[in-house]
């Protein structure tokens, strides 16, 4: 089977800030911008596990929620607001990139 | 790195997947099948607790050089919106290797049946000091 890509848009400072209120985690990192530059950041970053969330969705979109068994993924570099991401699934593998092609994460999966 | 931090608990206590915050989470995520992804993944283990710097410096990390390597999810099924579970943090595995220090941190979700509905291991990474 080819490659499959999904696209999502770019992620916006106020889903970030939502998503940290929805799971309670309030990093500045993520949340403010002086604390973020301050780290070495070019600006806030999204959650780890809001990018990978993203990817989770593409295969629930494919297969449904109750047939993920297990979602592997490693996180390579920080995802800043404003960049688009695709979702490229390879059979079991799956790789999360910016819009210019970086590779932010990688993953396998198992259905069920 | 103190080896003597594997197995501690770090939390363990009920969990309710309340609507709301899935409802914020759906909002945050927004996407067509928001309301699915999120009944998978309505929350991160090692912050059910009170944030990410609390439990980062619980598991003697620095916080300013710790990130966040990696995700393993296992999920038997989905969460149902409303149910309470009984949610178990603790510290799986800790380690050195090249210079940094990894933690892995799982967090095992089970029902009232004592069934488990999804287990994730978080690993944490502090890079060396510069």
């Amino acid at each position: 089977m080819e490659p499959t890509t999904t696209s999502y848009p770019a992620l916006s400072r106020q889903q970030i800030c939502r998503y940290a209120g929805a799971v309670r985690d309030f990093n500045p990192i993520h949340v403010d911008e002086t604390f973020a530059q301050a780290s070495g950041m070019p600006s806030v970053i999204a959650h780890g596990p809001l990018t990978l969330a993203l990817a989770i969705d593409s295969l629930v979109a494919e297969h449904g929620a109750g047939n993920l068994r297990r979602f592997t993924a490693r996180l390579k570099a920080p995802v800043p607001p404003g960049e688009p991401l695709e979702i490229v699934r390879d059979g079991p593998s799956l790789e999360v990139r910016t819009g210019s092609g970086a590779v932010v994460a990688t993953a396998t999966v198992e259905l069920a | 790195m103190d080896a003597s931090i594997k197995g501690k608990i770090l939390s363990h206590g009920p969990y309710q997947v309340s609507e709301g915050k899935l409802d914020e989470l759906i909002t945050a995520l927004a996407t067509e099948n928001a309301a699915a992804t999120a009944s998978l993944v309505p929350c991160f283990g090692p912050v059910l607790d009170g944030g990410e710097q609390p439990f980062v410096e619980k598991i003697g990390l620095d916080f300013s050089r710790a990130l966040l390597g990696g995700i393993d999810y296992e999920w038997a099924r989905p969460f149902a919106p409303g149910e309470e579970v009984d949610a178990k943090v603790f510290i799986e595995d800790a380690y050195e290797k090249s210079g940094m220090v990894f933690a892995v941190v799982t967090s095992e979700f089970t029902d009232q049946t004592g069934t488990l509905v999804q287990r994730h291991r978080a690993t944490f990474i502090e890079r060396g000091a510069a």
